[in-house]
């Protein structure tokens, strides 16, 4: 076992620290400017030009295969550069990437949508959630009927990631509501891929946190039948593979975040004084930080690990869990510590924590609750797959 | 939940008698301004999480409440302040 990262990595995790600290920490306040005046945080234009200087770079498509023009590096790669972005909460990602099952598509379908997302051309978003079903999607309603040689679609989906602005959605819908039924919604449902302009509808979500997700609106939407993503009745496993895929990045996402928050409440408590001295020598500040440190340090190498076990070719989806709900909730304590270690000005919008601390709480719902990672975790060992050494 | 909010309430009233009364209740002020402001941010995320996405949604009044009760641990002196009230008047 070697708990080092390799010369490469190390000068890859280097690189983006240099461009997050370079690039995207000068924008901060003007992000923060932007969203309280109700705009997005950065404009089309300037998110494009970031992503041409990180394109100069050669961080385009981090994890896309080299086949399709990507850098290929690898997950635990993936891994090292999401926490690095994580320390800004500037809403950038380098582009050149796209959705796994995408990666399903026959040529034709590659051709019309994963190379243009892939290019940054198109953007598309991926939609399952229901107003009454998220990870019980035994529950979905929405219907796909079958006209000639298309099919029509009817319903609705909420919480949609990246849903108003995108072009095209690879959208679960019940094609078979008898087999849906029996299979207790593990068949009959199928995955179409619907362009806006074949006519559904998006609204705005508004949440505690910024850049918020969409509903969307179905009515009579024609889909034809090459716009099927996999197999008709098969559409089930191709929504489990996109939930559980990437989970453990929410997890490297809070550690970013803490890291630069826990930096940020070191600096502060050398600096403030109260009753002569500097609050980092009250041992009530001493503790929070070393009890951060702690947690931070534990979660990071749960997100190498689960990174690591699926670059090793392995099933990482039980580690993915546990890097997930342990980085979520070690995120939100962090920023509840370090926004109390600042006081009345971590409560201000002057500084950027206050926008982390309404951020942090998303982590620990979307991509699977803390409560549904539990179920995961449990049932693979109560039920043997997985094995306490 | 429903139990360490009664017990809060439980506190606050008691300690509303005794200051009406005009006792010297600074110590127990001080513990019941940390712990029932803690405990309002734990009642906060736990009833959040119930909600799941629709929590944090800013069309229900529960995104509200979290965000509000944030404050309660810092303002009219910080939680540690008040611990620090209550470890001086024990004769530390």
């Amino acid at each position: 076992m070697y708990l080092r990262l390799t010369e490469e990595q190390r000068m890859v995790q280097q690189t983006i620290r240099k461009f997050v600290e370079k690039e995207l920490m000068p924008l901060e306040q003007e992000v923060l400017r932007n969203e309280r005046e109700g705009r997005t945080g950065l404009s089309k234009e300037k998110l494009e030009q970031l992503q041409n200087k990180a394109k100069e770079v050669g961080f385009w498509g981090i994890n896309t295969p080299a086949k399709y023009g990507g850098a290929d590096l690898g997950q635990l790669m993936q891994a090292i550069v999401t926490i690095e972005v994580g320390k800004t909460f500037v809403p950038f990602e380098f582009g050149g990437f796209a959705d796994n099952i995408l990666y399903y598509g026959n040529e034709e379908q590659k051709e019309k949508y994963l190379i243009p997302t892939i290019n940054g051309d198109k953007k598309s978003c991926f939609a399952m959630t229901e107003p009454g079903a998220g990870s019980d999607t035994q529950n979905i309603k929405m219907t796909a009927i079958k006209d000639g040689d298309s099919w029509i679609l009817n319903g609705e989906k909420t919480f949609i990631t990246g849903g108003n602005e995108a072009d095209f959605v690879m959208v679960i819908a019940i094609t078979d509501k008898a087999l849906h039924q029996k299979s207790k919604g593990r068949e009959g449902v199928t995955c179409f891929i619907a362009d806006r302009n074949m006519g559904w509808k998006s609204e705005y979500i508004h949440t505690m946190g910024e850049g918020g997700p969409a509903s969307l609106f179905f009515d009579n939407v024609r889909v034809p039948e090459e716009n099927i993503l996999g197999e008709l009745d098969k559409g089930y496993n191709l929504g489990l593979e996109w939930i559980g895929f990437a989970r453990w990045m929410v997890g490297a996402k809070a550690v970013g975040a803490s890291e630069r928050l826990l930096k940020m409440a070191i600096n502060y408590a050398k600096e403030r004084e109260t009753f002569g001295k500097p609050i980092a020598e009250r041992q009530a500040i001493q503790w929070k930080i070393a009890d951060s440190a702690v947690e931070i340090e534990a979660a990071k190498w749960l997100v190498y690990n689960a990174a690591f076990t699926l670059d090793e070719g392995e099933d990482n989806r039980h580690l993915a869990s546990i890097a997930k709900l342990y980085g979520s909730n070690i995120g939100n304590r962090v920023v509840d510590r370090v926004l109390q270690i600042h006081g009345g000005m971590g409560y201000t919008k002057e500084l950027p924590i206050e926008r982390w601390y309404r951020e942090a709480r998303l982590w620990r719902i979307y991509d699977g609750t803390d409560e549904i990672q539990r179920l995961i975790i449990s049932r693979n060992l109560l039920k043997g797959h997985v094995k306490i050494d | 939940m429903r139990t360490e909010a009664t017990i809060g309430r439980t506190f606050v009233d008691r300690l509303i008698e005794e200051h009406m009364q005009g006792a010297n209740i600074v110590n127990e002020v001080s513990m019941a301004k940390s712990w029932i402001t803690d405990l309002s941010q734990k009642v906060a995320v736990e009833c959040m999480q119930l909600y799941g996405g629709y929590g944090y949604m800013e069309e229900y009044e529960i995104a509200r409440r979290y965000r509000d009760v944030a404050v309660n641990s810092i303002y009219a002196g910080t939680n540690e302040i008040m611990k620090v009230i209550i470890a001086k008047n024990l004769g530390l």
